[in-house]
Formats: structure tokens, C-alpha cells, sequence
């Protein structure tokens, strides 16, 4: 179950990121600055509800 | 994705709405309200409606005045950008950490009652996957399907609600106002977070049709709500008393467990997929909100690519509680406590601040 859930984790953190990094691209630094803080929530959390 | 390009209809407003509020009927509301209100509990929608009247008279008046613009655009416009800004943010968090708790809610329903053996992380996921999906496909698709297949729950909710006043007892209600009238009063007025969802229901407002429909649309949807939410609670109290409801976490589903159809028992499998779908569609309409909302918050035209990173964070949010029949229990009537007077006082400071600036010609 934790292989099945640090994949999703992972996948959706790079998925999010991209989106992040395109959109610091397009000029929209404080979208881009909150989408960072979301794909980190995405990493940061599991920790203390999935893994505990 | 991104905003939708065609509009929705009456039809499609109202049956998102019903699917939005109606449902909390079924998940741990009631239980909320029958706890500090015993027998009285059913009285709390009605009380709290009459009192929701006001901010959505106004909110209308307001949305009717400025043609064309949601309820982002009316709030950066009253309050200014930077107020406005902090404004949106407070009710995009509460709406945030409301779908996690809501969510949790029914993640936990649905482990403790229908699947004991799975997982609760795989139910969330699949759960979250689905709604996930939904509001991916954008509000028309959210709103024809709402509409497909309201006719089929409703009529479930209604087969249910025959067959649970059928075998209640009608004494069980008195005294009507159970632990009193000022208690009931007052614990109402604390309830008005029950029709919370109508606030960020607004923010559709230039995807409807119509301001014909959409005020239309609202007062029907409010007042089918209403009636839904008191009947239902009324067939509890029927069913169950008091006491015995007080200590359910979740009424709807003792009560489909524990009515029968003639000789056909155990019919909670005929209407816990009823349930389920408009569990889906709920979630599916919140999300879609909650994030058209933060997309407008940060200015991301192409909000649909977030959807994968909310769904995700949300399953990792909501697993957090330990126990979470009793602390997520705790932490909605925290959120409700937060969310009541903002339902009720921002349409009012909205209507002031706007007839002050002189745009309520209308």
C-alpha cells in the first residue's frame, strides 16, 4: 500500500510542479508561488496521515 | 476546461444545488443538530432557513445589480483588491478544509457501514478519483448529470422516507420544542452554516442562463432543501427517539439498515448506490467551485490542471484524524461555528458597501 501511495505521491508532485513551472513561465509568479506550496502539501502530508 | 463556455440552466442550478445541500441530511449534520437539540433537531433547518432568507435576498439583490459578474468579481469590486483578496481566500479555506472534512465524513460512512474490510485510504481514493473526475469534465457535464439523475434519487430518498414514517411512531416528536423555544432558537441561529453552500453557489452566477433563472432557481432550490432536510430529520426522530438517534453518527444509515420492504429485508443495498452517486456528484460540484475559486484567486486561467493535486492533497488531509467519527465530528461544528456568521453578515456588509458606492440603482 505505501509502494502504491509514495508512486502517486511522487506523480502527482512532478505532475504539479510542471504545471508550476510552466505557469512561472507564462509570467504568473504568485499562481506559480502557490502551486509550489500545494505540490509540497502533496509530499509534506502522507508523512504524518499515510506513513505514520 | 478552464470556465465553462456554455451556460446551465434552471433545471441543472437546481439539481447542483439539491445535490450540494440537500445530501447533508444523509452524512453527520443531523446528528450535529439532534445533539444539542434532542427531539427538536428537525426544527433546526426550518429555523436557520427562515433566517438564511436574508443574506440570499440580498446576495440576489446584489447579483442582479451587477449583470454578468460572479460573485469573485463583485467581491474584488466592493471590497477593493487587497480586502477582497484576504475575503476570497477565508472562504476558499473554509470551503477547502469544509470538502476534506466533508469528505473524510463520507469516506468514514462508508468504511464503517458498507466495506469494513478495505482500506479506508483505497474508499477515499476511489471516492476522491471519481469526484475528481467530474469536475474535471466542467460544470455543464456536472449540471446534466445532476439533472439525468435527480428524478432516481429523489425517489429513492422519498421510497425511504414512506417506508421510515410508515414504521415510526408520531408520539416520538412531542414536545415539539424539545429542551425549549430559546434553546431551540439559539442553537439554530448557530446552525445557518447549513445553507453556507449558497454563498459559493453565487459564484455561478454568470454560468446560468438567466437572472430570471438563476434567482428562480435559487429560491426553488432553497425551499426543496428546506422541506428535504426537515422531513427526513422528522422521519428520524420517528423511527429512532430521541435518545437513540442522539447517540447515531449517521441516522440515514441506521435507517436504511433498519427498515424492511414486506418480506424484503436488508434494503440498504438498494439505496446506498443511489447514495453513492450523489455523493459523486456533490463532491464533483464542490471541487469544481472550490477550485474555479482558487484559479481565480492566483489568476490560473487553466484551473483544471490542479484537480489532480487537490484530490490528492484532500485524501492525504482528511486521512490525518485518528479517529474520525469523533474528531472529524468536532472539527465540522468548529467550521460550521466559523462559517455562520460569515454567511450571515458578508451579504450584509456587501449590500451596505455597495448601496454606499451608489450600484444598487435597481
Amino acid at each position: 500500500m505505501n509502494f502504491f501511495v509514495s508512486t502517486v505521491m511522487i506523480l502527482v508532485f512532478f505532475y504539479t510542479c510542471g504545471f508550476g513551472i510552466s505557469l512561472w513561465k507564462e509570467k504568473n509568479k504568485v499562481g506559480s508561488l502557490a502551486i509550489f506550496i500545494l505540490a509540497i502539501s502533496i509530499v509534506v502530508t502522507p508523512f504524518f496521515s499515510v506513513f505514520r | 476546461m478552464g470556465e465553462p463556455k456554455d451556460k446551465i440552466g434552471i433545471k441543472e442550478y437546481i439539481a447542483i444545488a439539491l445535490f450540494m445541500i440537500g445530501t447533508k441530511t444523509t452524512d453527520d449534520i443531523p446528528s450535529m443538530l439532534f445533539d444539542s437539540l434532542q427531539n427538536a433537531g428537525w426544527i433546526a433547518p426550518i429555523i436557520s432557513g427562515i433566517l438564511a432568507i436574508l443574506p440570499l435576498f440580498l446576495l440576489l439583490h446584489i447579483a442582479a445589480n451587477y449583470q454578468d459578474k460572479s460573485l469573485i468579481d463583485i467581491i474584488y469590486h466592493i471590497f477593493g483588491k487587497f480586502l477582497g483578496f484576504l475575503v476570497l481566500f477565508f472562504l476558499w479555506a473554509i470551503g477547502f478544509f469544509y470538502i476534506v472534512l466533508d469528505t473524510a465524513t463520507y469516506t468514514d460512512i462508508i468504511s464503517t457501514m458498507y466495506f469494513v474490510k478495505t482500506p479506508a485510504i483505497l474508499i477515499y481514493a476511489t471516492l476522491m478519483g471519481v469526484c475528481a473526475y467530474g469536475a474535471k469534465r466542467g460544470l455543464e457535464q456536472i449540471g446534466s448529470v445532476s439533472w439525468s439523475v435527480l428524478p432516481y434519487l429523489q425517489v429513492s430518498l422519498f421510497l425511504s422516507l414512506i417506508l421510515t414514517i410508515g414504521q415510526g411512531n408520531l408520539g416520538f416528536l412531542f414536545p415539539v420544542f424539545g429542551p425549549g423555544e430559546w434553546d431551540v432558537l439559539k442553537e439554530s441561529t448557530m446552525k445557518i452554516s447549513l445553507y453556507m453552500d449558497f454563498l459559493y453557489l453565487f459564484m455561478l452566477f454568470p454560468f446560468v442562463k438567466s437572472t430570471k433563472d438563476f434567482k428562480k432557481g435559487t429560491w426553488i432550490a432553497f425551499f426543496l432543501i428546506l422541506i428535504n432536510l426537515s422531513i427526513t430529520m422528522v422521519s428520524y426522530v420517528m423511527l429512532f427517539d430521541y435518545k437513540s438517534v442522539m447517540l447515531l453518527n449517521y441516522p440515514y444509515h441506521e435507517t436504511i439498515r433498519s427498515i424492511s420492504l414486506g418480506f424484503l429485508t436488508n434494503i440498504e443495498t438498494l439505496f446506498f448506490p443511489f447514495w453513492l452517486i450523489a455523493s459523486f456528484i456533490k463532491f464533483a460540484a464542490y471541487l469544481y467551485i472550490n477550485i474555479m475559486l482558487f484559479g481565480k484567486l492566483f489568476k490560473i486561467e487553466h484551473f483544471e490542471y490542479i484537480m489532480p493535486a487537490f484530490a490528492t492533497l484532500i485524501v492525504f488531509l482528511g486521512l490525518l484524524p485518528e479517529s474520525p467519527t469523533f474528531a472529524i465530528f468536532d472539527l465540522k461544528a468548529m467550521v460550521g461555528n466559523l462559517a455562520s456568521p460569515l454567511f450571515f453578515f458578508l451579504p450584509i456588509i456587501m449590500w451596505t458597501l455597495a448601496k454606499f458606492k451608489g450600484d444598487l440603482r435597481k
